[in-house]
């Protein structure tokens, strides 16, 4: 009983430190290149190192478009409609 | 814009939520589909252990002690969140998403934690592999809980903003769609025998899985890397995401060829050493993962070079709101959702008959 208890807060305790981590970095990161904040802190909460890397492509972004730099959305080229209809 | 993963029937809230979503409100069926699939992950096999000449096993949370406990604290909050979702979509789907986050973490803290498990291992040198790094390995349930979780944060995120701004209509972009399959196959096959030591019907044998390797760990990060930067440059639809992710698959994909191909040879040169299948202990077999890493290896690296090809005018699968089968109209977000829900039943079904 006590060894389960133990092994449940130390899982939750190790997820805990490894989401609280992530979302601090990204906080720092996204502060650091004036994200909003929500955005930075649910991005790390959510994806973890994929959310750093997240925000260090979307800051890349912004920085471009303050920049002046027109980061034009990709042309489509072809379209294929619905393929479950 | 179309958003097929929208829900005609409710309004734009016009209440400030964490997030404000730019585009009408996500489907429910769709996320919470998604959570009982990394659910099923979990119950699926984080850690195999592979004794030598002894059958495979498997372990995940539910072996652990207290780990029923962490399951059920999770679904509360999975159910707290579906709840929540009913008034406050977008809310309740980033309550979601968090909740089932902490599995997903959970499993690829269990699959880092076995490089330390397996240090404690003394070293078993056969022809200079050493196979005690083999005896412990990553179950696929990792895969399939980190991949769905994964899958339903960026459903999340995308209602962030400037996010939203990036990922106005919601295509599926062919090529990253076709990236993402080779890379999910390695995630899986990097795990498994690649080449197998003495025969399995033999007293002893051993595997050598691709990530007993030495540097696996960090191609293995890096493939986890790269999967992501496939799913970012779907959000984002920049070509400049793309050229990225494409030049992380080009990388990828020659140190995984180089992986394949040098265990390949490795196999054949201990072949033509040891002495002619001793009692068939001494064959060396090279398994079909091995070849299927290498295959989606240059899959892998040809739809890197198309994707920086292509990176500013890509082809995308536009997705109808709904889509009709005779008198039966199903909006398309809940038509993957029954989709995934088909192989979860399928899965629950191959489960009881091979009890």
């Amino acid at each position: 009983m006590i060894k389960g208890a133990l092994t449940f807060i130390a899982i939750i305790g190790v997820t805990t430190i490894w989401a609280l981590g992530w979302t601090s970095l990204c906080w720092l990161v996204g502060a650091s290149i004036n994200l909003k904040i929500s955005t930075s802190v649910l991005l790390g909460a959510l994806l973890g190192p994929l959310g750093l890397v997240t925000v260090l492509t979307l800051g890349t972004l912004e920085r471009r478009k303050a920049l002046g730099i027109r980061d034009l959305p990709v042309r489509v080229e072809s379209r294929t409609s619905n393929p479950f209809s | 814009m179309n958003n097929p993963f929208q829900n005609k029937s409710i309004e734009i809230p016009r209440f400030t939520t964490v997030v404000q979503s730019s585009e009408g409100q996500p489907r429910i069926l769709l996320p919470i589909t998604l959570a009982v699939m990394v659910f099923i992950g979990a119950m699926m096999p984080w850690i195999v252990i592979r004794p030598l000449g002894e059958n495979h096993n498997s372990f995940n949370l539910t072996n652990v002690p207290g780990g029923i406990g962490v399951l059920i604290t999770v679904l509360v909050a999975v159910v707290t969140s579906s709840i929540v979702m009913i008034w406050r979509r977008v809310t309740g789907m980033i309550m979601l998403s968090l909740a089932v986050a902490s599995l997903g973490w959970m499993a690829a803290i269990s699959g880092m934690l076995l490089g330390v498990v397996s240090s404690f291992i003394p070293a078993i040198e056969v022809a200079g592999i050493d196979l005690s790094k083999a005896q412990v390995g990553q179950g696929s349930g990792v895969v399939v809980s980190v991949i769905f979780s994964l899958i339903l944060a960026f459903l999340c995120v995308r209602q962030l903003e400037p996010i939203a701004q990036y990922s106005p209509s919601f295509e599926f972009p062919v090529i990253q769609l076709a990236s993402l399959i080779p890379m999910l196959i390695v995630t899986g096959t990097v795990h498994q025998g690649w080449l197998v030591l003495g025969n399995p019907e033999a007293q002893w044998h051993a595997e050598v899985p691709g990530d007993s390797l030495l540097g696996s760990g960090i191609l293995i990060m890096v493939l986890w890397l790269g999967l992501g930067l496939w799913l970012t440059s779907a959000v984002f639809r920049r070509p400049i995401v793309m050229r990225l992710a494409g030049s992380l698959a080009i990388a990828l994909s020659f140190v995984t060829l180089v992986y394949t191909v040098l265990v390949w040879i490795g196999g054949r040169a201990l072949v033509w050493l040891l002495p002619s299948s001793v009692e068939g202990w001494a064959s060396v077999n090279t398994e079909a993962s091995l070849y299927t890493t290498a295959l989606s290896a240059i899959a892998i690296g040809i739809l890197g070079i198309v994707g920086i090809v292509t990176a500013s005018r890509e082809r995308v699968i536009r997705l109808k709101d709904q889509s009709q089968f005779g008198s039966l109209i199903i909006p398309t977000s809940d038509l993957f959702a029954y989709i995934l829900m088909f192989f979860a039943v399928l899965w629950v079904i191959f489960k009881i008959v091979a009890r």
